[in-house]
């Protein structure tokens, strides 16, 4: 029997294509939120631990040579202070050989995030989201204004062998102290054969 | 409550009279560090199809549930003691907090019972009880450099001009709660380097 004979049938044929693309959408959607997975052991009362993880950024050269990407995401509350130095882990960059005299190298390719912090002082209180750099508004916590931030950026401080403290840094736009809640992505590239580590 | 007046759980910058409790005084049976450095999970790199270790000799490791419940006995100790200094008690107090909001998550946590706030602000605390290291471990090894890197990054952002060129503190960091009966006697006192109590 044809499908256009019987109507019930057709509609039987239509909520099966409908339930295939919710399939396929489903799978899209889950392929998507693979690209920013993260799983965390830290309990849900908590903002994740700083991580790293693969990206999908690949420069491939003529000779086989490949730097690939990897992302390193953090986040924490900055409070109580106008400047910040915080330090978010040690990352350490393998050798391409054996030899720890070359281990290190990484490109730094992307760095962004969000910056939120409160309006206190206006008459309506409201949040502002920038994004992560120098200029981000933060909280004057004594006036309860918004103020830019002086200075807003991650460092590495090379500590050899390859190992890389990183830091948090942050300064206020005034002496006075300063409040944000910041999340933080580094990108960077190293070479393929090295798997970064974060301890 | 004045904007300024930072619940302590809440606040990155730590007080030094917290801090020395914490680290070194004999009252605490558990001696840990004050620190905003989060702990590193087991798995730090998620490749989208393997993970890959982190170093776990150098991990911090965070008190247990029996060991917060021995902080905040001798937290309440202190504070509740008519013969401790003002300091004391409010650094104490700080602890007690601390210790006890940590417990109510990793309690939760070890129960796989969910969280939910109503703010982020509140899940952004910042301020984590660790154990403090042993002598001669890497772990050690690792706080004792980080807290000098701190100190010199935060000397060296400051003498750029930044933020008015001086490092300053909120006044009223000190005070748990509102409504805290204990309070330090003096403004913040900023940390100081692990290799200096």
């Amino acid at each position: 029997m044809r499908i256009n004979e019987d109507p019930r049938q057709f509609n039987n044929w239509i909520d099966a294509v409908v339930r295939i693309f919710r399939y396929l959408n489903s799978v899209l959607f889950s392929i998507d939120l693979l690209a920013d997975k993260i799983s965390t052991e830290s309990s849900s009362g908590q903002v994740p631990a700083p991580f790293l993880q693969k990206t999908a950024t690949q420069i491939t050269y003529p000779d086989g040579t490949v730097l690939q990407g990897w992302k390193l995401t953090g986040g924490m509350l900055l409070t109580g202070s106008n400047i910040y130095s915080e330090v978010q882990g040690t990352l350490t960059v393998g050798s391409f050989d054996e030899n720890p005299a070359n281990a290190g190298f990484y490109i730094a390719y992307d760095l962004r995030g969000s910056v939120k912090a409160m309006e206190t002082a206006a008459p309506n209180t409201f949040d502002v989201i920038n994004s992560f750099g120098s200029g981000a508004d933060m909280q004057d916590t004594t006036t309860g204004a918004l103020v830019k931030s002086d200075y807003m950026g991650v460092s590495l401080d090379d500590d050899g062998n390859g190992e890389y403290i990183i830091s948090l840094k942050a300064a206020g736009g005034n002496a006075n102290p300063c409040e944000a809640e910041v999340f933080y992505q580094f990108e960077f590239l190293c070479y393929s054969e090295v798997t970064p580590q974060l301890s | 409550m004045p904007i300024e007046e930072k619940y302590a759980a809440d606040a990155t910058v730590k007080d030094k009279r917290v801090q020395e409790m914490a680290y070194a005084d004999v009252r605490m049976q558990v001696k840990t560090i004050t620190e905003t450095v989060a702990i590193q999970p087991k798995t730090a790199v998620n490749t989208g199809t393997e993970d890959v270790p982190v170093r776990v000799e150098k991990r911090f490791v965070e008190p247990s549930i029996d060991e917060l419940d021995l902080i905040k006995e001798d937290a309440n100790a202190i504070k509740t003691n008519g013969a401790s200094s003002a300091d004391d008690k409010g650094a104490a107090e700080i602890i007690w907090e601390v210790a006890d909001r940590q417990r109510t998550v990793r309690d939760k946590g070890q129960k796989k019972e969910k969280i939910r706030y109503r703010s982020s602000h509140e899940m952004f605390s910042s301020i984590k009880l660790l154990k403090a290291p042993e002598p001669g471990s890497d772990q050690l090894a690792k706080i004792l450099k980080y807290s000098q890197k701190k100190i010199e990054f935060q000397t060296y952002l400051s003498s750029r001009g930044f933020a008015g060129g001086a490092v300053v503190n909120s006044q009223t960091l000190l005070k748990g709660k509102a409504t805290s009966v204990n309070a330090m006697a003096a403004p913040v006192q900023p940390e100081v380097k692990y290799a200096d109590l």
